[in-house]
């Protein structure tokens, strides 16, 4: 009885600890069904293509696990997004010299003072996330229009500096997917071998004890926002040099795309854990169900039905899994 | 026909490792006010649950006027008239009286099922009124005094008919006043043919109130009495009068110099004027009854919940502690009672909750060293002896003592002088029990000066050098462990309120 309990936890751990392996399965699956639909899937334009795009959710979803690990949410980022894209066209615009590397810091820069208003308001203010950054959503996005007056910022005001951030190369790999794998193992190394990283899962998985074991809860609510935000103004830039045009409503309701990466990716929302491996998986799936369901020619109207079932699914299965994980801890307790 | 409105027979409950109830007896006759009293964790909970249906006996007959019933759910309690109030209300706060009133059994239009709110209001108002309260039913529950929100729970206990009110500990929360309106109201109830069970920890209710009293001990019955029929103290024999059967490994240490003193600390609401000295080596038990805000002074001397009156020197040099960690950096450590929510993380491995108050060690310019963290983690678990084959396995798969060792492992990492231990026996088995004893004792021994706050006599009495007792927010005595007896620390802890005022002048001049 004893080793039967044993055997079937291990299998049940190693589900859990495979996950990623399930959803890479998953996406391999989908991607050979959908091949074997349209043989134009699998070429190297379209997996270019979809790489990149899913290059600046992936950056996005890196700062959104940390939020959401802390037991928080970031609906702010799609207008945080497009107000440092904004900011950043204007003056590539106005200053066409201006090196790009330039560009991409200003961006940052100004994604990182909006993170950093915004985890003020949070971690001092004591205002609910949900509730903080709905509110910053309105005023970033009505930033956004006021800088711009309204306008766009269109390729031909862009110079071609700016807009080879994105269309460039180095060594053969394009810098969109470059930069998105810098951020992979920075944020691996941060979350995984620094002390603070260590706190902010401490934060997110049980706040009392935290406290009580000398964690300074306010100072990691408001860096993570801060990176955040500091993220979302990079994803920023990169997105108006990608589709070379900055508007007013650039990535509006984005950010839902982006946490529905981090719960595909196995991010509790209860907060606590998420793997920066998961999140990428996440990533690449809704990259390849936005890009591969047009292609086998499934109607629009279905798409986001079927985008929305499998997130569910997803979801449901994880949390199946962690009852099983947990029950399998307390059948093991040497009573 | 039976004399008694509620009578139990032989009533066993077991839960997974404890006997919660042991062949329990108990009879509750019409118009009555039946004390029913005893420590903590003598088995009043589980024995009014059993009452109200919340749990089911093992074993055991009940019978209500004579008849032999069997609840399988409070549902059916409810329906025959039984009605419980608990200490900690159980309300609605965005609702209204009303609402909270007819919780369940609301007046339903037959045909449309359509509320009768005027009616409900109506009744509502009417009860209210019977009670002596002053507010109208369609206020906001969560604007009411925790009084008037007792009022509203006897309100809604008589709009079920009840025949057995039973009140588990009302007038904890209550000031002198509003205890006052609780008597009349309760004898108001009695005179109208309803019987009452009353649990309270003070003897003051006991002898207000009630004319039988029932002692319960270790999950025993021990007798029933004429409150004026039983002298006080052997009441408090009755109610402590065990043996002790565990092992205390005292070691005698030499007690060295002051590490910690707090003078006049308070709290607006908790604690008042506390005021006592902690010595190199010494154990410092502190008891009371729950709630007498013994957590509350260990936790405001760690920063969780700053005082925001008094002092507090570490070793002679007067410090401001505002948070956990200004706490740990003056090396102060603290073991929370509520392991599970406030101690560890349980979804995490053994290693990294040891080191997780400390990642300062293990850690160069922000940078962990893994090997570091697993080399403390090892030793300190072998130490304190968790029982596992991995420190990497999951804190959620040890047993409750084990997780409490690893809790003190945790508070070892650190270079501490000062050690609080907030029950640190708690609701941990025998075996674990003298373990954990034995780590206290090693740790005195080392020079720790340790504070132990817990609510079990005998392991106050046996392992402290000096014991403080506390009373609602003070220290009522301050106790030599050599010439302590459970008696006398019960006294302190319960004594009435007239009483107290010599008494906390005594333990102000410290």
């Amino acid at each position: 009885m004893v080793a039967n309990n044993e055997q079937k936890g291990t299998l049940i751990e190693n589900i859990a600890k495979f996950r990623e392996v399930g959803l890479l399965g998953f996406i391999i699956i989908l991607s050979v069904v959908i091949q074997w639909r349209n043989s134009s899937f699998l070429t190297l334009e379209n997996i270019n293509d979809m790489i990149t795009n899913t290059a600046i959710l992936s950056i996005l979803a890196v700062g959104m696990m940390l939020v959401i690990i802390t037991r928080g949410i970031d609906l702010s980022i799609g207008a945080t997004l497009a107000l440092s894209g904004m900011i950043a066209a204007l003056t590539v615009g106005a200053f066409p010299n201006l090196s790009p590397i330039l560009a991409i810091l200003l961006g940052t820069l100004v994604g990182l003072v909006s993170g950093l208003i915004l985890g003020a308001i949070i971690s001092k203010g004591g205002v609910l996330p949900i509730i903080a950054t709905l509110g910053m959503m309105y005023i970033f996005r009505g930033l956004t229009f006021m800088v711009s007056g309204g306008q766009w910022v269109s390729a031909h005001q862009m110079p071609e500096s700016f807009k080879g951030i994105a269309t460039g190369s180095f060594l053969g790999i394009n810098n969109l997917i470059l930069i998105a794998v810098l951020i992979y193992v920075a944020f691996y190394y941060f979350i995984n071998h620094t002390r603070t990283g260590r706190q902010i899962y401490a934060v997110g998985s049980n706040p009392d004890s935290a406290k009580i074991s000398g964690i300074n809860h306010d100072k990691i609510i408001w860096l993570v926002y801060t990176i955040m935000g500091g993220l979302s103004g990079l994803a920023g830039v990169l997105w108006v040099s990608k589709f070379a045009s900055a508007q007013g409503d650039t990535a509006s309701g984005y950010e839902l795309t982006v946490i529905a990466a981090c719960v595909l990716g196995g991010v509790n929302i209860a907060g606590g854990s998420g793997k920066i491996s998961g999140i990428i998986l996440g990533s690449v799936l809704i990259g390849i169900m936005n890009n591969a369901l047009p292609l086998i020619n499934v109607s629009p109207f279905w798409q986001t039905g079927i985008q929305g079932s499998i997130i569910l699914i997803a979801v449901v299965l994880n949390a199946l899994v962690k009852r099983g994980v947990d029950m399998n801890a307390l059948m093991r307790r040497r009573i | 026909m039976s004399e008694f409105v509620l009578e139990l027979r032989g009533i066993t409950k077991t839960f997974p490792g404890v006997k919660a109830l042991d062949n329990v007896q108990f009879q509750l006759g019409p118009g009555e006010i039946h004390a029913l009293m005893g420590e903590n964790g003598a088995g009043k909970s589980t024995f009014i649950k059993v009452i109200t249906g919340v749990h089911q006996p093992d074993e055991g007959q009940m019978f209500l006027n004579g008849k032999e019933v069997n609840f399988k759910n409070p549902t059916e309690a409810q329906k025959v008239g039984i009605a419980a109030i608990y200490q900690h209300v159980t309300c609605y706060p965005d609702l209204s009286v009303t609402e909270n009133i007819f919780m369940g059994h609301e007046k339903i239009q037959k045909g449309t099922r359509r509320i009768r709110w005027k009616e409900m209001h109506e009744e509502a108002n009417r009860l209210l009124k019977e009670l002596g309260a002053s507010f109208d039913a369609k206020t906001i529950m969560g604007t009411l005094s925790v009084a008037q929100q007792q009022m509203v729970e006897i309100a809604k206990a008589l709009s079920t008919n009840a025949k057995i009110i039973i009140m588990d500990e009302p007038t904890a929360a209550l000031s002198r006043n509003e205890s006052e309106d609780l008597y009349r109201i309760t004898e108001k109830l009695r005179d109208s043919g309803t019987s009452i069970i009353f649990i309270s920890h003070r003897f003051e209710d006991m002898y207000r109130l009630a004319s039988k009293v029932t002692v319960f001990r270790d999950s025993k019955y021990i007798g029933s009495w004429g409150v004026h029929d039983i002298p006080n103290e052997d009441l408090i024999v009755a109610m402590v009068g065990r043996e002790i059967k565990q092992l205390f490994p005292k070691v005698e240490t030499t007690i060295g110099s002051e590490v910690l003193r707090v003078e006049g600390l308070g709290k607006t609401g908790f604690f008042a004027d506390v005021s006592f000295s902690l010595r190199k080596g010494e154990i410092l038990g502190i008891t009371g009854l729950v709630g007498a805000g013994r957590s509350e002074v260990c936790q405001a001397i760690f920063g969780v919940e700053p005082a925001d009156k008094g002092k507090i020197f570490v070793k002679g040099v007067e410090t401001t502690i505002q948070t956990p960690l200004q706490a740990m950096n003056k090396g102060i450590g603290y073991l929370p009672e509520d392991r599970q929510q406030q101690g560890l993380i349980l979804s995490w491995g053994i290693d990294k909750n040891i080191t997780l108050s400390s990642l300062s060690l293990i850690s160069k310019k922000g940078w962990m060293n893994r090997k570091k963290e697993d080399e403390y983690a090892n030793h300190l678990s072998k130490k304190v002896n968790v029982k596992t084959p991995n420190v990497a396995n999951l804190v959620s798969s040890l047993s409750g003592g084990n997780q409490q060792k690893v809790a003190v492992a945790k508070l070892l990492m650190t270079g501490l002088d000062i050690i609080i231990l907030d029950e640190p026996t708690k609701g941990v088995d025998v075996g674990a029990k003298s373990a954990i004893y034995e780590i206290i004792s090693n740790l005195a021994a080392q020079g720790y000066g340790v504070i132990m706050v817990s609510s079990e006599m005998p392991e106050v009495i046996s392992m402290s050098d000096r014991i403080l007792v506390m009373r609602e927010g003070r220290i009522t005595a301050e106790i030599q462990a050599k010439q302590a007896t459970q008696e006398a620390i019960l006294e302190a802890a319960m004594a009435s309120k007239e009483s107290t005022e010599g008494q906390s002048l005594e333990a102000s001049g410290l």
